[in-house]
């Protein structure tokens, strides 16, 4: 019986630990390599060195897909989190119109990407062609397209809080004097902080994934996805890649960890 | 205390539906400055409703809400001079109990003074809001909690914050919305005191939301009854208790025992087969009549004399008192006494006339017994009439109970003109239409609702639209409950 | 007085709203409307005729359905075990254990799949049929495997506890009661890998072979001059079909699962 119940754990770690070595597998070897000048992995390592940190500043394109990255993914997100939150106290208090709003924000989640994308692209020509409105693709636009397509998320994340509140939290507001607009600033909005933290979170996140929207909406500017992708499509493989890769993956890792220590720094005062 | 006689909120035909529900229905009602009024019956009955659209969270459908003579309707509740305490307290949980106090204070513009011959407006200072924030604190008896997490707090005390949160802004009406609905009993009680004792110190106006009749009754100078959206009686607590003046108050308003009856003549009402005097007058001769006795009012004993005798079915033990079922014929009197009398015992109740009080009857429809003559004709008042079949089965002879509703007669001036004839005896005015209680020739009382206005005695005809009569199959199991004691 | 009508919370909502009508149901419109229009701007089917006829999208087509029914299956070959070993005792216990599975998807995805590339590279794999598919379970695993878990952990454990106590074996129970029970996780599961595959283009792009690639590729391509615009419009069309016929089926089999495990409640 003991034996039974010791094969039954070994097993079960063993599926674990050989799927998170295939997870994790490549993203070692690149983080290992990224100390390595050589151009491709498995080749002769050579010596530890920063060279590929160097070089990824130096390339002014990937630096400049970079900074555009992280301007869409925060600006975006900071929008989507305004906007976001702000509906889902509307749909909050929604009866009829719940399910129409709510089907709506869920379009362009199950939606197919490329299809998503191709409409922002048909109407961007409507605009420019049609209504003459005279703007060309690039970071605005990509703006505008991610802040629309990571709305639903932050409503997603922010509703189930708005559930757990008080349900006259607003009117009482209103009842003590406050306009609409200072209920939502000074008694909604506040309550909801930590569900919008983690609704940026997941918009900035989304965003820095984005390719196919991004690659067809983009016009000449370019993110890391897009950038890296037609890189290597073009032209091969791109050591700093590696350096980039790194960077990312430890500042992701850290944030999770922060996150995940104010997380239970919370639970335990709640207890 | 001595009220002022003013008006301080005037609700002048109400009405609010969501979609085509009916939620408060043509509703006029004045409260007076410094009463405290409470808006009692059972859940959806609108009595929240009413509240909230006083509040300004929901506008009325049609209507007018006024507050001093200053119509209100469509103001939005941050420029209304009232404040609501809520059910659950919605205090701000991200604030002190100091801030969720000042809240409303530091919105507020008071005048500073004229200027220009235009009244210019300062806001509060921080000492002042201060001052007035410890005031309220004190006043709820939790000076020193100005600077604790509103969560850290119970119930109780968060309840108090709150009625301290709304008072502190001076309203001219505090709103309450079944705001001891979430405290325990000992904890309620409490609460009802010092609710009580605050709305005498300051003398501002309550409404007062609840659905336990006997916190209405302790608490209020004024309760107003509402069921379907309508108000049932509005009165003092004792007047409510003692003359209910429908049977829906006379069974929401404590315990009691509703049986129709028939006024023979002043003085005098027949139930149960009994005639027994009673103190009631003014009604018409043998007019149908609701009629409530309260449990304690109605006297038992084993031998003595007494109008009715009856058969102990059940006893219980309430602390004080024995409260006892008597079936005597077929219905079932309930009884309190301070001295059991054991099941199965043969016993004598004793209704004196003070203990009686006669109800006009509420129909909301007319109701006859009939019988089927053929898949479309019903024969009652002592005529066939068709009527249209939805699909049910029934066979010559059912006995049925006909329904119509008092829209679906039409009187006309020629008695000959409709399919029988009849006689008003009765004719009220409903606001938009009247209300018209008419006799038939053949023996039965109608209820009619008219645009016209109708003379006592007049001799009119009657119509029935075929297309609006319900029939129904006597349900046996359901009629016997119908002359049955109605305990809520 | 001024006549102002009762604020009502649900204003709120109403930026939102116009932002989906501009952003999401225009766009989705102008989609349709490319799709049946002719040069002339008459309304016409030939868009579709044109993408059916050619085999290169007709085919293109097929086979994605194709790489995108293998992809799944295999992502939820693999997820199922590890979501079910990582809401058994004593798993449950380390919710660290999980985030690990899901931490690579808060990080860019093409740079994943171009370290997985490097590392085909490193073990001499040339690009393949194969690659391609397993870079897309690579990309998409997480997203597998974390509704499949969320319902598994929150399984009521009496279930499973009544289903031992009436005798069943542990392979028994697994088959007659867990698994019936982690089927809206499957369903949600496969909904979040099966039609974004049909767009991920990047991933086959990287790591597959020429002739292996998905259709979000040949729209692209129609895109790219605006002759074709009406047949990228009538692909897309086609794709957006696809997605409420997967919308629908996912709805039905979960109502039905749920109606089947509440059905003995019903009033």
């Amino acid at each position: 019986m003991k034996d039974k119940k010791i094969l039954s754990l070994v097993i079960r770690w063993l599926i674990l630990i050989v799927v998170l070595i295939a997870i994790y597998l490549p993203i070692a070897l690149i983080i290992l390599y990224s100390f390595s000048e050589v151009r491709d992995l498995g080749g002769e390592y050579g010596s530890f060195s920063f060279g590929l940190y160097a070089k990824l500043f130096q390339n002014k394109e990937l630096m400049t897909a970079t900074m555009n990255t992280l301007i869409i993914g925060l600006v975006s997100a900071f929008l989507a989190t305004i906007l976001g939150s702000v509906t889902a106290i509307g749909i909050h208090y929604m009866t009829k119109m719940r399910k129409v709003v709510d089907t709506a924000s869920q379009i362009t989640v199950v939606n197919a990407e490329i299809v998503t994308a191709m409409g922002f692209y048909l109407l961007f020509i409507f605009l420019r062609d049609v209504v003459h409105l005279s703007f060309d693709l690039g970071l605005g636009w990509l703006i505008i397209a991610h802040t629309v397509i990571t709305t639903p998320y932050v409503i997603l994340s922010v509703s189930p809080r708005l559930k757990q509140l008080n349900p006259n939290l607003l009117e009482a507001s209103m009842d003590l004097g406050a306009t609409p607009i200072r209920s939502l600033v000074t008694v909604m909005l506040p309550q909801l902080f930590g569900s919008m933290i983690s609704g940026f979170a997941l918009a900035f996140t989304l965003s820095l994934d984005d390719f196919v929207v991004t690659s067809i909406n983009g016009g000449k500017t370019y993110t890391i996805s897009t950038f890296v992708y037609n890189h290597i499509r073009r032209s091969g493989v791109l050591p700093e890649v590696r350096s980039l890769s790194t960077i990312i993956f430890l500042f992701v890792l850290i944030a999770m960890i922060v996150v995940n220590i104010v997380k239970n720094k919370n639970l335990k005062k709640e207890k | 205390m001595a009220y002022v006689e003013e008006k301080i909120i005037d609700l002048v035909d109400v009405c609010k539906s969501y979609g085509d529900t009916p939620a408060v229905k043509n509703l006029t009602l004045y409260i007076r400055k410094g009463e405290f009024v409470t808006l009692l019956g059972p859940s959806g009955c609108g009595k929240t409703t009413l509240l909230r659209m006083i509040a300004g969270f929901e506008s009325p459908t049609s209507g007018r809400i006024f507050i001093e003579g200053e119509e209100i309707t469509s103001k939005p509740p941050y420029r209304r001079p009232v404040n609501t305490v809520f059910q659950k307290y919605a205090l701000f949980p991200h604030l002190t109990v100091f801030n969720n106090i000042a809240f409303g204070l530091k919105l507020k513009k008071i005048e500073a003074g004229e200027k220009n011959g235009k009244t210019i407006y300062r806001k509060l200072t921080k000492q002042e809001i201060a001052e007035k924030v410890n005031r309220a604190l004190k006043m709820v008896d939790l000076e020193d909690y100005g600077y604790r997490n509103v969560n850290s707090l119970s119930g109780g005390q968060q309840q108090r914050i709150a009625i301290a949160r709304a008072l502190v802004c001076e309203p001219k009406v505090l709103l309450l919305d079944e705001p001891l609905g979430a405290l325990d009993l000992k904890m309620r009680k409490e609460m009802q005191i010092e609710l009580k004792r605050m709305h005498q110190e300051l003398g501002i106006t309550f409404i007062y939301v609840t659905h336990d009749q006997e916190e209405a009754l302790t608490m209020s100078d004024t309760v107003v009854v509402i069921n379907d959206g309508q108000i049932q009686q509005i009165g003092t607590p004792k007047k409510i208790y003692d003359e209910p003046s429908n049977a829906f108050v006379a069974n929401f308003i404590g315990e009691s025992n509703i049986l129709s009856g028939t006024m023979i003549k002043d003085y005098l009402v027949r139930f149960l087969g009994v005639n027994v005097p009673c103190l009631d007058k003014g009604f018409n001769k043998n007019e149908q009549v609701d009629l409530v006795i309260r449990p304690e009012d109605i006297a038992i004993s084993e031998n003595g004399e007494g109008q009715f005798k009856g058969r102990v079915t059940s006893s219980v033990f309430k602390g004080t008192y024995y409260e006892m079922n008597v079936l005597s014929g077929d219905y079932e009197f309930t009884v309190q006494n301070t001295s059991e009398f054991d099941v199965g015992k043969e016993v004598v109740l004793k209704i004196i006339p003070d203990s009686i009080h006669i109800m006009r009857k509420m129909r909301t429809i007319n109701s006859f017994e009939g019988e089927i003559e053929d898949e479309n004709t019903v024969y009652f008042c002592g005529e066939s009439f068709e009527f249209a079949n939805r699909g049910e089965f029934f066979e010559k002879g059912d006995e049925v109970i006909v329904k119509i509703p008092f829209d679906a007669i039409e009187i006309t001036d020629d008695e000959n003109d409709g399919d029988i004839g009849a006689t008003v005896t009765q004719s009220l005015y409903k606001g938009s239409y009247y209300q018209v209680q008419i006799f038939t020739d053949g023996g039965e009382d109608f209820f009619v609702d008219t645009p016209y206005e109708w003379g006592l005695g007049d001799r009119v005809g009657v119509r029935i639209d075929p297309q609006k009569i319900t029939v129904e199959k006597v349900d046996y199991s359901e009629s016997e409950g119908d002359s049955a004691n109605e305990k809520g | 007085m001024k006549k102002a009508k009762v604020f009502r919370p649900t204003a709120f909502a109403f930026p939102y709203i116009a932002v989906t009508v501009v952003f999401v149901i225009v766009p989705l419109l102008l989609v349709t409307l490319y799709a049946f229009r002719g040069n002339d701007g008459s309304f016409t089917i030939e868009n579709f005729n044109y993408i059916f006829s050619q085999a290169a999208y007709r085919n293109s087509l097929f086979k994605t359905v194709g790489i995108a029914l293998l992809a799944t299956v295999l992502c939820l070959l693999v997820s199922y075990p590890v979501a079910y070993v990582l809401a058994s005792h004593p798993f449950n216990k380390m919710a660290v254990l999980a985030l690990l599975f899901v931490i690579p998807t808060w990080m860019n995805f093409v740079l994943r799949i171009v370290a997985l590339k490097s590392v085909f590279n490193w073990m001499g794999l040339k690009p393949s049929f194969w690659t391609g598919i397993i870079g897309l379970v690579y990309d998409f695993l997480p997203y597998m495997l974390l509704p499949i878990y969320t319902v598994l952990s929150n399984l009521d454990k009496s279930y499973v506890e009544a289903s031992k106590d009436l005798g069943s074996n542990d392979f028994l129970t697994f088959w007659k009661v867990t698994f019936p029970l982690s089927i809206p996780g499957i369903i949600s599961g496969i909904s979040m890998v099966f039609m974004p595959i049909f767009s991920a283009y990047a991933v086959t792009g990287l790591l597959a072979d020429a002739g292996t690639t998905v259709i979000g590729r040949g729209i692209e391509q129609l895109f790219s001059q605006p002759s074709g615009y009406g047949a990228g419009s009538a692909l897309s069309f086609v794709l957006l079909l696809l997605v409420f016929i997967v919308m629908f089926l996912s709805s039905f089999i979960t109502g039905k699962t749920n109606k089947t495990l509440t059905g003995g409640k019903k009033r």
